[in-house]
């Protein structure tokens, strides 16, 4: 369980960091394939692959960003519950 | 919490974030080179010796008169004569056996089109070109004249290097691999390359190697088959040449009609008709005046090969595609086609280059060559 944990927080540590690496990169390629498209920077076996990784990433991220802002919004909504009620009862 | 802590947590916490961006940064240029490497540095042969679909092209020798003899026109027109289209039924029927058995379909992978549109250069209308002959060659298989043309002043000025080639077959117009391998990475120097295959008289080819798409047929054998974004050239064993974009490549028609080299690089510069193109393929990047290498048709047998000079403010500025095309469709060429530019724009002849390089010999993937003969 101690590992679990450990991991689940690497994972989380690296899901952000690998969508901006990998972003990165493919900014690059798509400014070298701007340039010269002949090379097919965008487009052959490697960056194929790369971009399959860019999409796990992200929608990885899109899942943990959206599951974040819904835990998020549930505290803010039942502390908001909470002190309407707290309020109440003092009234 | 006292204001000089704070900012010294601050600072910590800057200094933290930029290092964290610097790592990223560092693994972001650590993957561009892995590719890098990987797709444009590391040479690898492929194990694929391709598929032969034009086994004899010693069938259809002599098809077409080299200028002066007897039965030579000047713009004959494809298959005209009987002996050709008898010689070429033949073929083609042999063709549409070797070719469909094994590759059925061309797989097409387009990305998506950038078009230019073409900014005729109306000035080269009232300017008189300087012609200048430096080197003819007449063998008993084909008859090649080449020029050296100036048009232009000063910075403006525009060197070209004019190929006129007429060949009794187009098994004489032939393409040489790097190395003499099929492969990706694989790079030789244009002039080692001629040499190593005893070539008189080569241009720069299309650069296949450079990457994994793109239709590539060499000396009557098919290599690569699926289709890039990029316009392609084909030169059939009837001695017409044909460009296509790449929704309008038919693979198996193709195949059908016997293809002896195609190309994929472009643009395509002529409409076939010999009128310069409306839009070109190509990014405005690339359309700068640049050095240039093209391959153009006139008729059957008759082909022009164009090297430009350029990136040489009083000598040559470089073209820019529209500009090729002009030149090409000035030199009374139906159909053009633009190969590989730059740096390995170079025309070779008799062991040395005969235009002047813009940079630094570059090593490229193949050439377009002419045999030395006697």
């Amino acid at each position: 369980m101690k590992y679990l944990g450990k991991i689940k927080r690497a994972v989380i540590w690296l899901l952000p960091h690998g969508s901006i690496v990998l972003g990165a990169a493919f900014i690059t390629f798509w400014i070298l394939d701007y340039l010269n498209p002949m090379i097919g920077f965008l487009d052959n076996a490697i960056t194929d692959w790369l971009f399959l990784a860019f999409c796990i990433f992200n929608l990885l991220n899109g899942i943990l960003s959206a599951s974040l802002v819904w835990k998020h919004m549930g505290k803010k909504k039942r502390k908001a519950e909470s002190t309407e009620s707290e309020k109440a009862e003092t009234e | 919490m006292k204001p000089e802590s704070k900012r010294k947590k601050n600072r910590s916490l800057y200094l933290k974030i930029a290092l964290i961006a610097l790592g990223d940064l560092l693994a972001a240029a650590l993957c561009v080179g892995i590719v890098v490497l990987f797709h444009y540095v590391l040479p690898k042969q492929y194990e694929d010796n391709g598929i032969v679909i034009a086994q004899s092209p010693e069938k259809i020798a002599d098809m077409f008169a080299l200028p002066g003899e007897e039965g030579f026109e000047e713009n004959p027109k494809a298959g005209s004569g009987s002996h050709i289209e008898d010689d070429l039924t033949e073929l083609q029927e042999n063709l549409s056996g070797a070719g469909s058995g094994k590759k059925d379909k061309f797989n097409t992978t387009n990305t998506g089109t950038s078009m230019v549109e073409a900014e005729l250069n109306t000035e080269w209308n009232t300017m008189k070109t300087t012609v200048t002959e430096i080197a003819k060659k007449r063998t008993a298989h084909y008859d090649l004249t080449v020029t050296k043309r100036e048009i232009g002043e000063g910075d403006d000025k525009v060197t070209y290097f004019v190929a006129d080639l007429y060949v009794r077959n187009v098994q004489y117009l032939r393409t040489a691999f790097a190395r003499g391998v099929y492969g990706k990475n694989i790079r030789q120097f244009p002039d080692t390359i001629s040499r190593d295959n005893n070539a008189l008289f080569s241009i720069s080819g299309d650069f296949y190697g450079n990457s994994e798409r793109g239709v590539v047929i060499r000396n009557g054998v098919l290599y690569r088959e699926n289709v890039a974004d990029a316009d392609i050239c084909v030169l059939y064993l009837d001695g017409t040449m044909e460009t296509y974009s790449p929704s309008a490549f038919d693979g198996e028609a193709v195949l059908k009609k016997g293809a002896w080299q195609a190309w994929t690089f472009g643009p395509q510069l002529l409409d076939g008709s010999g009128a310069v193109l409306d839009q070109f393929r190509t990014t405005s990047y690339l359309n700068k005046e640049n050095p240039r290498c093209a391959i153009g048709y006139v008729a059957p047998g008759h082909y022009m090969l164009v090297t430009v000079d350029g990136r040489d403010d009083g000598y040559s500025r470089g073209v820019t595609i529209t500009e090729l095309a002009q030149i090409m469709a000035k030199l009374g060429c139906q159909t053009a086609y633009n190969l590989d530019g730059g740096n390995s724009a170079c025309m070779y002849y008799e062991n040395d280059y005969l235009n002047r390089l813009s940079g630094d010999e570059r090593a490229i993937s193949d050439i377009i060559y002419l045999e030395a003969e006697e």
